[in-house]
């Protein structure tokens, strides 16, 4: 075997590589950072793209090069060089790769590190629960995170350079809590509770999407996820407390946890289900040409038998059935109560 | 055997295994619903028409009257009755033989194209399923399906492909296997038969899914979100079932003729590299397949007794069954790519006319793909939560899968050095695999650690770099494979113009469907999901991924063309057009019916092109040459 051949495609492999190289070094392929943590997942991502890098121009280089150079020429009727190994290259070419991927997974193991925080780190609490289509977020009271009372949402608010401790749940089948511009996810399963730490580093207005399938809307299951200042956090939270407080917003809050408002929205925006402002006492024409004046009764039986009656222009079939199982009586009229309060006149009076 | 014990073939149609299977599988579906309602009724249960356990009772009836109506038990019911049994190496050589092909027929020949046709075949539904939710996912917003449309064609899609996978390894392993080894037929011929049989309806059950209200859970049928999906999904999980039955009945039989069929003089390390691919994949199917079955019985058994094994409530626990599902589920892969890389290394000597390099590190790190692949299942858990401990074996068992598929990469390149390489259409494949397969490989470290897979798990990365390896580790060498024995099978030539074409669109289409998956997973685009924001500006990629399937299925139909026209009138083919040393194209195209009439023996190394006088058959006796 003429061992110059190999010459040529070794310098092509490192004129081709060098560049490449370089360039998944320097430019992030992943999209705007937003946390302390995702700072270590973008250096891996670069490192391992870096080294892969290198690997394609070499089996390219010398794969392109073979094609050209050892082509059978028009009228050639002779076989091709006879030799079949080479004990040293084989090691060489089996042991090299191995340090290799060994050294990518120690690095890997060194710094799982990052998925936790240092000992006696203060975080934040906040458990994440997940539901076929939406989620809620619920702070428990810490008071000196400036959460003087716990708080349910459907929309996450971090404060900026927080450490929080994230617990995930899930109400129903297995969901996955990810806010791609934090990087990293866990899996909400049934049965357990998985957690996730993370430090939001920059402010911005990020969402959170679920990351394993879980059914029909799967697509849609995305809330809004903001980091704030930590005044404006404060702010935020004083806020809903006082919602939560407002016996007459106190079915907001009910709503809120049992995520009835992914599907209803209180201000008229078109959502999967009927909106429910102006909904009480007004004229509800069904799918079967029906038509209804909606009082409590009505309310209660749409919250209790979802697909007993449906309106027209939505589908059945959507909404779960076992609202009657996991919310208490005292619950269901307090969101009767605060739907009672989002019909047109008192809203109109309101303004 | 004497020629009465033929077994007459006729050509009526009525007369054919496939048509009386069909309408005995019918027949028997309604037996199985009758059968349960007569239970229900025996224990007083009410209702009595419960549609879930009745249809799933009339599926699993439907699997046996197949197999009854085709004719799979007629032999042994014979036997069991002291009749006359035909000999299954006989089948009468004057009548017509088309109707073999649609026919229980014990011959591995029959069976390998029987396996390969209905592989092709089920690929085409395959392919339908995913132009079909391509086209939708083109543009952000809801075009022509619903949400649950989507789910389900993805779903099918996935498990549909899989299928076909195991149904092409099946239809390489068969035809090849016996041929290569210099053997008349499969160790078991009426249970290779019978693993064809058994697949048919497995996967005409999965099909029926679709009907059946379809399924949201993806292929991999996870827990809870399986155990309350609509009826389709028991109809997946049944076929599924039914087809790794099929997968580990092949996989012994296939066992076995390796073991135990080999040509005077072939030993261990003269075995086409081909057959150390099944070997591996062998030993994957026979230990591995059980485990999805398991997972996938127990959610049958959670949905139609109320068994609560993966609701924590009934004390059951989800990530038992991911756990179950992916110990055979992702050695499964390395079922689907390591034929596949055998048919690269088989077919690389022919076309550079040289040895293949390292041959014993090649056909070693087949096996040792297939142990370390038992030893990784948990990268695809990552994101539930694993202890430090656990988290950092399966990073080092992932990352260790790397080294033996570089050496197979790297024995790829030399042995094409120095070469004198010739670029007919099989040997096209075969280079398109190699590149599609190395970007496969590249991107597939990245999931190996556990804080980049947290951020790249369940992203279109994931779908790029599967889809990368099973079009270069299973699907061009598939297609290889198909156009380099197309002419032993048929003894005519394909055409090879028609051939090209079909790579160039394909090998082009794909790259177009994948780099733009690539670009936007590392954005963040989701895996699995029947829409997306329009303001993430994904729309445009997604519109190029999907001009690029439409150009895989429009090469298929060249494909489809360039077979159905060269079976009916190709040229006839030279008898070994490649010039192959391989012992399949040391005889006549097709083969005889016991393949070798004359004894072959081995005498050689099989891959040593450009030697003199160094062959590696010889007709004749065993005796004395054998050394």
């Amino acid at each position: 075997m003429n061992k110059r051949k190999l010459i040529g495609p070794t310098i092509w492999t490192l004129i081709i590589a060098a560049p490449l190289m370089l360039y998944f070094w320097n430019y992030d392929t992943t999209p705007e950072l937003a946390s302390v943590q995702g700072e270590t997942v973008d250096w891996l991502l670069r490192l391992e793209f870096t080294i892969a890098a290198f690997f394609f121009a070499l089996c390219v280089v010398f794969f392109c090069y073979a094609l050209f150079a050892f082509r059978r020429r028009t009228g050639d009727k002779g076989e091709g060089l006879h030799f079949h190994s080479n004990t040293a290259l084989e090691i060489a070419w089996t042991f090299i790769p191995l340090v290799i991927v060994l050294s990518i997974a120690f690095l890997g193991f060194q710094n799982l590190s990052v998925l936790g925080f240092e000992e006696g780190t203060e975080t934040m609490e906040i458990e994440v629960t997940g539901f076929q289509w939406a989620w809620r977020f619920h702070y428990p009271e810490q008071p000196e995170m400036g959460i003087s009372q716990a708080i349910t949402t459907t929309e996450l608010y971090l404060p900026i350079d927080q450490p929080i401790h994230f617990t995930t749940h899930t109400d129903d089948v297995i969901h996955s809590f990810w806010i791609p511009e934090l990087r990293t996810k866990a899996d909400a399963i049934p049965g357990r509770i998985n957690e996730l730490n993370l430090t939001p580093s920059v402010l911005g207005s990020y969402e959170v999407r679920c990351a394993e399938l879980c059914g029909t809307d799967h697509a849609g299951m995305i809330s809004p996820a903001e980091v704030v200042e930590q005044n404006d956090f404060v702010a935020w939270v004083d806020n809903e407390i006082a919602i939560a407080n407002d016996p007459s917003l106190k079915g907001l809050a009910v709503a809120k946890q049992y995520g009835c408002i992914g599907c209803h929205s209180p201000d008229g925006t078109e959502l999967a289900g009927p909106t429910w402002q102006g909904l009480y006492e007004s004229e509800r024409v069904f799918d079967d040409g029906t038509e209804v004046i909606a009082d409590d009764d009505y309310l209660r039986d749409s919250i209790l038998y979802p697909n007993e009656q449906i309106v027209e222009g939505y589908a059945a079939n959507i909404m779960p059935m076992d609202f009657g199982e996991r919310m208490t009586p005292e619950e269901i009229e307090e969101v009767i109560l605060y739907i009672h309060g989002l019909s047109g006149e008192q809203s109109e009076a309101g303004e | 055997m004497s020629g009465d014990t033929h077994k007459v073939v006729s050509t009526s149609f009525w007369s054919l295994g496939l048509v009386r299977g069909l309408i005995g599988g019918v027949i028997a579906w309604f037996v199985g619903m009758a059968f349960v309602m007569g239970g229900r009724v025996l224990f007083g249960l009410d209702p009595v028409f419960s549609a879930e356990p009745v249809f799933v009772g009339g599926g699993v009836f439907f699997v046996l009257g197949v197999l009854i109506g085709a004719g799979a038990f007629t032999d042994w019911f014979s036997w069991a009755r002291g009749g006359p049994v035909g000999d299954p190496d006989h089948p009468d050589p004057d009548g017509p033989q088309w109707p073999r092909y649609f026919n229980f027929d014990a011959s591995h020949k029959v069976i390998g194209i029987q396996y390969t046709v209905t592989s092709v075949l089920t690929m085409f539904l395959g392919g339908i399923f995913a132009l079909t939710f391509r086209t939708e996912l083109a543009q952000p917003g809801m075009q022509f399906l619903s949400q649950d449309g989507y789910n389900t064609l993805m779903s099918l899609h996935g498990i549909v492909m899989i299928a076909a996978i195991l149904l092409g390894v099946a239809g390489m392993a068969n035809y090849l296997i016996p041929l290569q080894l210099g053997a008349h037929d499969m160790a078991f011929p009426r249970l290779n038969a019978l693993s064809y049989w058994l697949a048919l309806p497995g996967v005409i059950l999965v099909a029926l899914a679709l009907p059946f209200g379809g399924f949201d859970t993806g292929w991999t049928g996870y827990p809870p979100l399986g155990t309350v999906a609509p009826l389709g999904v028991q109809f997946f999980y049944l076929g599924v079932w039914v087809v790794g039955l099929s997968s580990i009945l092949g996989s012994a039989n296939f066992l076995t003729t390796i073991f135990r069929m080999r040509a005077p003089g072939m030993t261990w390390f003269r075995m086409p590299i081909f057959v150390w691919g099944m070997l591996a994949t062998s030993l994957i199917s026979l230990f591995g397949t059980q485990f999805i079955g398991m997972a996938f019985l127990m959610v049958m058994l959670e949905r139609l007794l109320g068994m609560g094994l993966f609701t924590p409530e009934s004390g059951g626990d989800p990530l038992l069954f991911q756990h179950i599902f992916w110990f055979y589920s992702h050695p499964a892969v390395y079922v689907f790519i390591l034929p596949g890389l055998g048919v690269i290394s088989e077919l690389l000597p022919v076309f550079c006319r040289k040895p293949l390099f390292g041959y014993r590190w090649v056909a070693l790190s087949s096996m040792f793909i297939a142990i370390v692949g038992f030893l990784v299942w948990a990268h695809h858990m990552f994101a539930v939560g694993l202890s430090i401990p656990l988290t950092t074996f399966f990073m080092v068992t992932t990352m260790l899968v790397a080294v033996p598929t570089g050496v197979k990469f790297f024995s790829w390149l030399a042995t094409m050095w120095e070469g004198k390489i010739t670029f007919q259409t099989p040997m096209l494949f075969v280079l398109g695999a190699f590149l599609i397969f190395l970007m496969g490989g590249l991107s597939g470290p990245q999931n190996a650690l556990l804080v980049t897979d947290l951020y790249l798990h369940e992203t279109y990365w994931v779908v790029a770099h599967f889809h990368h390896t099973m079009f270069g580790g299973f699907v061009f060498p598939f297609m290889a494979a198909i156009y380099f024995w197309f002419p032993k099978a048929t003894g005519r030539m394909y055409n090879e113009t028609l051939g090209k074409l079909h790579f160039w669109l394909m090998f082009v289409g794909f790259f177009v469907v994948t780099t733009p998956m690539f670009r936007i997973g590392l954005l963040g685009m989701r895996r699995r999901i029947s829409d997306y924001d329009a303001a993430l500006g994904f729309g445009a990629h997604q519109t190029v991924t999907t001009l690029g399937a439409w150009v895989i299925g429009f090469s298929l139909l060249i494909f489809a063309y360039n077979i159905v026209r060269s079976v009916r009138s190709g040229e006839t083919a030279p008898e070994n057009p490649w010039s192959s040393r391989s012992l399949e194209w040391q005889i006549s195209s097709p083969p005889p019916e016991l393949n070798y009439e004359d004894p072959i023996i081995v005498v050689g190394d099989p891959y040593d092109y450009g030697l003199e006088d160094a062959p590696y058959t010889a007709f004749g006796s065993a005796t004395g040459e054998a050394s």
